[in-house]
């Protein structure tokens, strides 16, 4: 596949290499190399990670129910809130 | 006006293997009560001005007549517009593991139009959602917080 980025609203589109798609191709379009393309995305998903709110983030990190049933009970209540706390330290309320 | 009673229509040097060869014409137009009822042109494409309606068996016109699935997980990706060049309609089929958590949402688009919402709350999810795109759409997986994982992503052409 070959991609192209809309530099105005950074959206990357893909398209077959072989050109069996170059009619299709929005004018406007801008082609980006392989290696700017993974920049690229590693650059969106930081933002989507960093627009998170505390909640989101926290949510996102907690151990599953399985997990944290399984904390107590290795772990016993001081465990486990030992492991949650970590992650309320990590993300503090905005 | 003229009319003509044949019973069939041959070119100077045919062989009578078809019934009306016009093969210098760019079109072939079919009138009825003086309009335009079906035209073939040049490119062997057939416009029909009315309704089909067809009393045997229609084949080769339905989603997944004559395609099938191919697996082109390694070649998709998210938050990236495709499209549907294949000339009919297309079937595709995307496997999400998502993580737990509290904030991802999942939307497929067939162009600007939502076609599909996935959206976990606090447990592990793993699921599978499917939407046809017609010929010339676009389509993409978009995703607000953390990335899922695209276990499959299978397309009928």
């Amino acid at each position: 596949m070959k991609h192209y980025i809309d530099k105005t609203t950074k959206e990357i589109f893909s398209y077959e290499s072989d050109g069996s798609q170059d009619d299709y191709i929005k004018s406007g379009l801008v082609p980006i190399s392989d290696t700017a393309l993974a920049t690229l995305r590693e650059e969106q998903e930081q933002a989507r990670l960093d627009a998170l709110t505390y909640e989101e983030k926290r949510a996102n990190e907690y151990p599953t129910i399985a997990n944290q049933l399984d904390d107590l009970y290795h772990n016993g209540i001081d465990g486990w809130k030992t492991t949650i706390k970590a992650i309320k330290d990590k993300y503090p309320k905005e | 006006m003229s009319e003509i009673k044949v019973n069939s229509v041959v070119n100077s040097t045919g062989d009578n293997d078809s019934g009306l060869d016009l093969s210098t014409n760019d079109q072939v137009i079919i009138k009825t009560a003086n309009t335009t009822a079906l035209t073939v042109d040049s490119s062997q494409n057939v416009t029909l001005a009315g309704n089909l309606t067809v009393t045997g068996t229609a084949t080769g016109t339905s989603v997944g007549d004559n395609q099938s699935w191919t697996d082109v997980t390694s070649s998709r990706s998210s938050n990236t517009v495709y499209t549907n060049s294949t000339g009919r309609p297309i079937m595709v089929s995307v496997g999400l593991e998502i993580v737990a958590g509290g904030a991802t949402v999942n939307w497929f688009y067939v162009g600007s139009v939502i076609v599909a919402m996935i959206k976990n709350t606090s447990a592990e999810l793993a699921t599978t959602t499917s939407f046809i795109v017609p010929n010339g759409a676009t389509y993409k997986h978009q995703y607000q917080s953390v990335a899922p994982t695209i276990s499959n992503w299978s397309e009928l052409s």
